[in-house]
This record gives structure tokens, sequence and C-alpha cells, in this order.
């Protein structure tokens, strides 16, 4: 953790992109299951990330890993997470694609992978984000609105094929913000909720 | 949209209870009090896998190999003689008047009755009318099924359950067997498992005709497997016009709907939508089927069958299930099913291996009771060869039913599976579900296993 502390402090430049390097931590409650007439067959799980982002020019690298587990008896398995994305980020805009792997305790087979894409375009204070398998797979498809306003950046999605998604930046440091994020969203009969609290370090301060 | 998000919401609050019903040993002193007056609680067989010397299209099936050699029936076996049942229906009576059993589940062969198209069996149907008539003599009430698993090979020949034109045959039947039974029988199960017999024989492939990952064909079987329960009920409701329990009606229509748990692996979106998709089509598409008349089927990328089927809704009057384990779903988007399966690790098995999971015959009567059928639990048991694990079954259902009923969930009976050990079809003899353990090398001599005196405890119970 150090070392990429190190990375992302040095990196930091006056080089304005549309993204900056940034370490998060969050801790969710995350809701999954499915439901039929008379059945809601789900679980509730507690869910911490930890995330990082480093930029090399415009090189963008960024992962991430996540903690499902389970906080009901005898549902759905405890899963770790790992992402891992490369691609480039300019002024306007940034696209990374990668891959996810999902391991899960006592699943067959148990690791599970999936493709992951992230791209963003800006067009001032307002902008637009399409996600695949984003939020370290949490969310199969989304396209957020997003807006910038001093240091306060927010924004609100569509989560396909029924659902939103919401992200909220409040600054509290130079380089410090909470993070509150939640989705909720419907995929044929399974749903799933989240809610997140968390902290964002951006070593060259928060755009 | 905001009505629609409005159970997500809820997830986190309000996921379905998991009651620990497989952490209790319930008192055998109170178990099974409350159920209500009239409560059904027997056993249940099938003719193919008891009775011996039928001869129909798994007799053939029983006989092939796998294109790589293997066997169709697991060390070879074959029905045969099976527990010789058709014989010795007068030693099986006695077992069940020793259990205290209030019902009787058993199927009618078709191939017995008609081993020719339009020729029929008299002596064969005398069989059963006197089987119908000493149980109800031995205050036993019988439940007949029509078609569990086999059929005649004049069917078989003719394209089996592939052609739509078999609804036609099987009304037949049903009309001929109900003619003949109507004044001794009320309570009829026209198909058991639609969805197993089709999976089996065309997902699977251990049923026959034996055909493997064909997603499409099986969602067209289950299809015409509708149409056939829908005319079958009308011709027996046309000619059973005799109350034969004194309960103001000639005919109680039931459908043995085979149902599972279908748990996801993971939280993953794919998981867990999947596991949605499949308990979708295995769990709900049936009994949706018969609530609104309207077939629909979907497999994402392979089929999307929506099919009007007349007289199938009303055609039943209360929901018969079949229950016995839980699945754990990965998602797995090359196989034709989406998914792999497997049971937890770590868990109380039978002796196949699958999940012995008492909360999910609660889980699933509070879930069907949605519907507003009365339920019937027709199929639920364990394969256990040593006998120690089925008292425990036997006790931990009965307590997850029974919490179902104080719950206010209606539901009517229980039927254990099985009699007696018995020709479990793929698995041959070894898989041993019977709560009297069958011999096979000595005369198939019936012998009682350590259920038998749970089962007659919970009996008494029973008010």
């Amino acid at each position: 953790m150090l070392t990429l502390l190190t990375v992302l402090v040095v990196n930091a430049t006056a080089d304005e992109r549309l993204l900056t390097d940034e370490v998060s931590a969050g801790l969710g409650v995350f809701g999954s299951g499915y439901s039929q007439p008379g059945l809601r067959l789900g679980d509730a799980n507690l869910s911490p990330t930890v995330t990082g982002r480093v930029l090399f020019s415009g090189v963008t690298l960024e992962g991430g890993v996540l903690l499902v587990a389970p906080l009901t008896r005898d549902g759905s398995a405890l899963a770790v997470t790992g992402s891992a994305r490369v691609g480039w980020t300019g002024q306007r805009f940034t696209v990374l694609a990668g891959v996810l792997g999902q391991w899960g305790q006592g699943a067959n087979p148990a690791w599970q992978c999936l493709p992951t894409v992230r791209a963003s375009v800006d067009f001032g204070p307002f902008g637009l984000t399409l996600g695949v398998f984003d939020l370290l797979g949490l969310v199969p498809a989304h396209l957020s609105f997003d807006v910038s306003l001093t240091r306060v950046r927010f924004s609100v999605g569509w989560v396909a094929p029924i659902g939103l998604v919401g992200t909220l930046d409040l600054p509290v440091a130079e380089r410090f913000a909470v993070r509150l994020q939640a989705f909720a969203y419907k995929l044929a009969q399974a749903e799933f909720a989240q809610g997140t609290v968390g902290v964002v370090f951006a070593p060259g301060g928060l755009r | 949209m905001k009505r629609a998000l409005l159970p997500v919401m809820a997830l986190l609050a309000a996921c379905a209870e998991r009651p620990g019903f497989d952490l209790t040993s319930p008192s055998l002193d109170t178990l099974g009090k409350t159920l209500p007056t009239g409560f059904l609680f027997g056993t249940a067989t099938s003719a193919h896998q008891t009775e011996g010397g039928n001869v129909n299209d798994w007799t053939d099936f029983e006989q092939g190999t796998y294109p790589d050699g293997r066997p169709h029936i697991t060390n070879g076996d074959q029905s045969g003689l099976a527990d010789d049942s058709w014989n010795r229906f007068d030693e099986d009576l006695a077992l069940m008047q020793a259990l205290g059993v209030t019902a009787y589940r058993f199927s009618i062969e078709w191939s017995r009755l008609e081993p020719e198209e339009g020729v029929w069996n008299a002596q064969a149907m005398a069989r059963y009318r006197e089987w119908a008539v000493k149980l109800r003599a031995a205050g036993i009430e019988p439940s007949v099924t029509l078609f569990h698993f086999s059929l005649p090979r004049w069917v078989a020949a003719k394209g089996g359950l592939e052609r739509p034109e078999v609804a036609d045959d099987f009304a037949a039947y049903a009309r001929r067997v109900g003619t003949e039974l109507g004044d001794v029988v009320d309570f009829w199960c026209p198909i058991n498992e639609i969805n197993i017999v089709a999976a089996e024989g065309w997902l699977v492939g251990d049923f026959p005709p034996g055909n493997t990952g064909d997603t499409a064909t099986r969602a067209r079987v289950m299809a015409i497997l509708l149409h056939a329960h829908a005319k079958m009920a009308k011709a027996l409701r046309e000619v059973d016009v005799v109350d034969a329990n004194g309960d103001g009606k000639a005919t109680l229509i039931t459908t043995a709907h085979h149902v599972r748990i279908f748990q996801p692996a993971t939280h993953s979106a794919l998981d867990t939508a999947i596991a949605g998709l499949t308990d979708d089509f295995e769990n709900e598409a049936v009994p949706r089927a018969f609530a609104t008349g309207h077939i629909a089927l979907t497999v994402p990328g392979t089929i999307d069958l929506q099919e009007d089927v007349p007289d199938l809704k009303g055609s039943i009057d209360v929901l018969g299930l079949n229950y016995y384990t839980r699945d754990i779903i990965r998602a797995d988007l090359g196989s034709a099913s989406l998914s792999t399966m497997h049971y937890r690790a770590g868990r109380p098995t039978n002796d196949q291996g699958w999940d012995l999971y008492p909360d999910g015959l609660y889980i699933l009567l509070k879930r069907f009771s949605a519907y507003g059928w009365p339920i019937y639990i027709l199929e639920n048991g364990l394969s256990d060869q040593e006998g120690t694990k089925r008292s425990l079954f036997l006790e931990q259902h009965v307590a997850a039913l029974e919490r179902a009923v104080d719950e206010g969930v209606d539901v009517r009976g229980y039927f254990h599976w099985s009699l007696m050990d018995n020709f479990e079809f793929a698995d041959g003899f070894w898989p041993r579900f019977g709560l009297y353990s069958v011999d096979y090398a000595n005369d198939r001599k019936r012998t009682a296993t350590p259920a038998v005196a749970t089962f007659k405890r919970i009996s008494q119970n029973l008010r």
C-alpha cells in the first residue's frame, strides 16, 4: 500500500485529465436474490471494497477487490472479486477495459471470469459514463449522468434493464472525500441492492 | 419504475426466512398434532418401479447403452421383477396398515392396460380395481397417477412425447381408466413431474429417448404434456361422476410437480439471475400455466415458447408437489441449462449426495400457497441404505410442513417416497428410498427400517 501511495503522489501532476489518481475504501451492505409470487429467496451481505487508480500520463491502470460476506446462515457463499482494468484517459474522456475474477467459497467451478468496461465522456460540468460489469461486477450495465460542481461530484444512472445507481463524493479535505454510493436493480427475476459508505484519497487533490 | 424497484429496496430487510429445521430434532410426542382433520398421511410408489414384469419403453431403454458403452441404467440393472408388487399387493397393503397410512399413491401402467393400440387388458384393469377397493376397505384413500414416466411401446414407436397428437392418446387412456375405476377412485394425478420427464429425456439423457442438451425440444415436450394433462383432466371429469369417498366431489385432480430450491452459488449478478431463470423454468412455469392456461417457457438465446392451452386453466383442483432437495446454481453460459448445479459441501446428504434441506419444503409451501390451491406433498423422501437418516429426515420435513400449516398454508396431505425400496429408473436398484427395505437377493423380502416406527408415531398423532 505504501508503494502504491508513493507512486500516486509522485504521479500527481498538473496534467489535467478526466480522472485522477485515487485510492478508495468502502463498506457496504448488499442484498441479492430472486423473487417469484410468494417467494423472495435472497441474502444480505457485508461488502467491503478497496479500489485504486493510477495514471501514467494518459495510460490508466485501475484495480480493486470486493469481499461479499453473507450475514445470513446458509445462503449464498462468501465470495471475493478482483478487478483489473487498463485504458486511456484524456482531458474529456476515459476508456478502461479489463477482467473480473470472482472466487466463490464452495462454488463449482470456484472461479468465474467476466469482462469489465467503463467509458466516460465529459461535456464540461456534465458527463456520461457507460459501465459493463462495473462497480467490481456488481452492476451488469449502467449509463450514468455525471455532474461536477466545485469539488463535489455526483452521478445518477440507469441500470439495465431496470434500476438506478447513484454516487456522491463530498469533499472533507484537500485530498479526501466521503463517497456515498447506492444501486438497486432487477434483472429478470433477480434483484440487487446495495448501499456503501467510503472514503476517497486523491493524492493530487480532488477534482 | 418505482413499483418495480420496491421489491429490490425490500431485499435487504425481507429475505426468505430460513428457519433452520435441519438444526432441530422435533418431538415425536407432538409432531403432526396440529395438522388439520382429514389430513392424508401416506406413502407413494409407481408402477414401473415396483410392479415388475412390465413391457414398455423403459424395458427397451434399460437394455441400451450410451455411445461410450456405459449401460443406460447404473450397474446395468433392469427393472425385471422389481418388487413384484403386481403379485404381492396384499403383502404391501399389510405394510401400509402397519404404518398407519391414510392414503396410498400408486400409478397405473398404461402398457399393461393397453399393450397395443386399442387393445385393452380387462384382467389388468380388474387388478387395479381390486387394489383400489381393498385400499378403500382398509380406510386408505387411493391416489392414482396415470403416467409415471413409462409409455407403451406403441406410443413410443409413434413418436412418444415429441408428437403433439400423443395428447389425444393420453386422453383416451384417461377416459378408459376413469370409466372403469371412477366409482372407486376420486384422487387423480394425470401426469407425474412434467418438468422432470422432459428434462431427463431431452436434457440429461438418462430417460427415454436419451437425448441430451436439447433445451428447445424439452420445452416443447413440456408443452405437449400440459396439453395432455388438460385433455386427461377433462376426460376424467366427464366419466368419473361417482363420489367414492363421500366428500361431495367425484374427482380431485392434481398434478405432481417436481420442485427444488435453486440457490445462487454466490451473490454475483450472473449466478443470481440464472438461478432466477432456472427457478422460473423449473418451478414456476408449470403452476403458472395451470393458473393462467398459458405456457411461457423461456431460455435466453434458445427458445421462447408462448402458447395457450385449451382447458388447462382450472384443470387441477389441488397442487401436488414433489420435493427432495436444493441445488446450488453457478452460471455457465456454455451449457444448455446455462449453469452447473451442485450440492453444498458439508451438508447432510442422502446416499446420492442430495442436500437434505427441510427449510426448502417450508419455503416452497409458503411460496406456492400464493396461487390459492390446496397443496399436497405427493413425494418427499431420501435414499438411505443404512436407514440411519430417514427418521430425522421425516421428522424435520413434517415439522417444516406443520409450521407452514400453522402459518396458514392449506396443506392437506403428505406422501412419503417411498413405501419400499424400488427400481429408481436410471439409478437402478442401488438408491434405497423405502420405509421398508427390500432384499432383492432373498425373495424380495420386505423389512421395516427404523423410520417405520417414526412414521407410525406421527400417524398416531394425526387427529
